[in-house]
């Protein structure tokens, strides 16, 4: 069985809670466990390595030995904590002397890190890990006729030397996944753009324009929805299109999904289980569905 | 005539210092960072290759001083276009982690950072429900109510409440250990 340390990240712990209740039942379906541990902190975001750069490659260090001592790989469904925990590991990789002085901390606590542990990104889980095939297999409700808009998120592909997995510029794997489920990925070109979340507080403006944007052109060639494997780009995408449509008088109306729900909604999930109630812009009971 | 700028010299090599700003003294000043920058693109006052000249002309105070260091959003297309590597998001960082060393603390980008310490100390991870109040303020918060509301109706608006990941005592002593 496939069994993975879980790192939902902050976000969906507290606001986007129904990515972390779709990849539970997702995970369920597919036989994927997934272990929780009550002592793993925030990975910091990338934003406490601004404050102090060697604690947060301490405290995600910390993180990797707890899923390390249990033999396990990190899982996560936030890119960028899948950002920052690589950036961390690198360091901690290439660092021997920051290294040393984390270890001889996690010493203290029982731990140790020795960079074992893999982190990885629930996309990758499926498509490398379990396989689109085996996916395939488990599908009760093929979505042929929705045309479903990927929308990737900067840190599942920028920097390319830390995430490399996918063509940062052509990236292929969402849609690979989006075809996997019998559904019609659309092409637009702000699939790899930025929706603004890390200035979402402090420059709103910038948000709201790269919501606007992204998600009108996403309507513009025809997507019935936009799926994207980031908490935090569907937060903004979601939460801010109101306030993009009001300030620009106009109407957008782009439901926009995490990734475990779409995945749910093939698996032929309940509605509810999946969470797709809980969002802002709403997404349809009767989805175009052939 | 208006008082001389001061120049501080030895700014660029601080900041070269750092791990995340190792590249800088490498900037060809080419541009092509700005012209992929989606932020720029809304908001021409915010330029990371005029923010770069300034750090290599030695403008420290003014850069530190600086709202517009806050106004990346760190999407990385700089450093996935930079010709020379030099990773200009991450010397963005770099000059955050001065500004911040420098005691320069009263931006909203800075108390946004400040503030991920501060709930990592005391829960070991993020207070989501008063993160904008420490960021924005009271009144900043306030002016983000009309679209609160429609979060709050979706159960999105987390308690402030939160408890402690167990074994938070770990973190803090990270915390105490690592201060750099």
């Amino acid at each position: 069985m496939m069994k993975y340390a879980y790192f939902p990240g902050c976000a969906a712990k507290a606001t986007t809670t129904e990515a972390d209740g779709a990849t539970r039942a997702v995970a369920k379906h597919l036989g994927v466990e997934l272990v929780e541990f009550p002592n793993f902190s925030c990975c910091g975001a990338g934003v406490l390595h601004e404050e102090r750069p060697n604690l947060s490659a301490a405290v995600n260090a910390r993180n990797f030995a707890i899923a390390e001592r249990e033999g396990l790989d990190i899982v996560t469904i936030c890119n960028t904590c899948q950002l920052t925990m690589l950036k961390a590991k690198r360091t901690l990789d290439e660092d021997q002397q920051l290294r040393s002085r984390v270890n001889s901390r996690l010493a203290e606590f029982n731990l140790e890190y020795s960079g074992k542990t893999a982190i990885r990104h629930l996309l990758w889980v499926l498509i490398d890990d379990l396989g689109l095939s085996n996916l395939q297999e488990k599908i009760e409700r093929q979505l042929a006729g929705l045309n479903v808009a990927p929308f990737y998120g900067c840190h599942m592909l920028r920097p390319k030397d830390l995430l490399g997995m996918d063509d940062p510029r052509h990236p292929e794997s969402l849609e690979r996944l989006i075809a996997a489920v019998g559904a019609t990925p659309v092409d637009y070109s702000s699939k790899t753009d930025c929706c603004g979340f890390h200035v979402m507080l402090v420059n709103q403006d910038v948000s709201v324009a790269r919501v606007a944007s992204a998600m009108t052109e996403a309507k513009e060639h025809g997507a019935d929805l936009v799926v994207t494997p980031c908490t935090l780009c569907q937060l903004t995408l979601d939460s801010y299109q109101y306030r993009a449509e009001k300030e620009a008088n106009t109407d957008i109306n782009m439901p926009v999904i995490h990734l475990p729900q779409l995945i749910g909604l093939a698996l032929g999930l309940d509605r509810k289980e999946l969470g797709l109630e809980r969002h802002l812009v709403a997404v349809p009971e009767e989805l175009p569905v052939e | 005539m208006a008082e001389a700028t001061r120049l501080d010299d030895t700014f660029a090599t601080e900041v070269a210092a750092l791990e995340d700003g190792k590249g800088i003294k490498q900037c060809l000043q080419c541009g092509v960072c700005s012209s992929s920058c989606p932020v720029r693109a809304l908001l021409p006052t915010f330029d990371p290759r005029r923010l770069i000249a300034k750090i290599l002309l030695g403008l420290k105070e003014e850069v530190l001083a600086s709202d517009e260091i806050w106004f990346c959003a760190r999407c990385q297309q700089c450093t996935a276009n930079c010709h020379k590597n030099i990773r200009p998001g991450d010397i963005i960082t770099a000059v955050r982690t001065l500004s911040l060393r420098e005691g320069y603390r009263k931006t909203a980008g800075a108390k946004h950072t400040l503030a991920f310490l501060q709930d990592m100390a005391r829960h070991g991870e993020l207070n989501e429900a008063t993160l904008p109040v420490k960021t924005l303020g009271v009144f900043g918060t306030l002016k983000l109510i009309p679209y609160g509301v429609q979060l709050l109706l979706k159960g999105k608006v987390p308690s402030p409440l939160i408890g402690s990941i167990d074994d938070v005592k770990e973190v803090q002593a990270l915390i105490e250990e690592f201060d750099d």
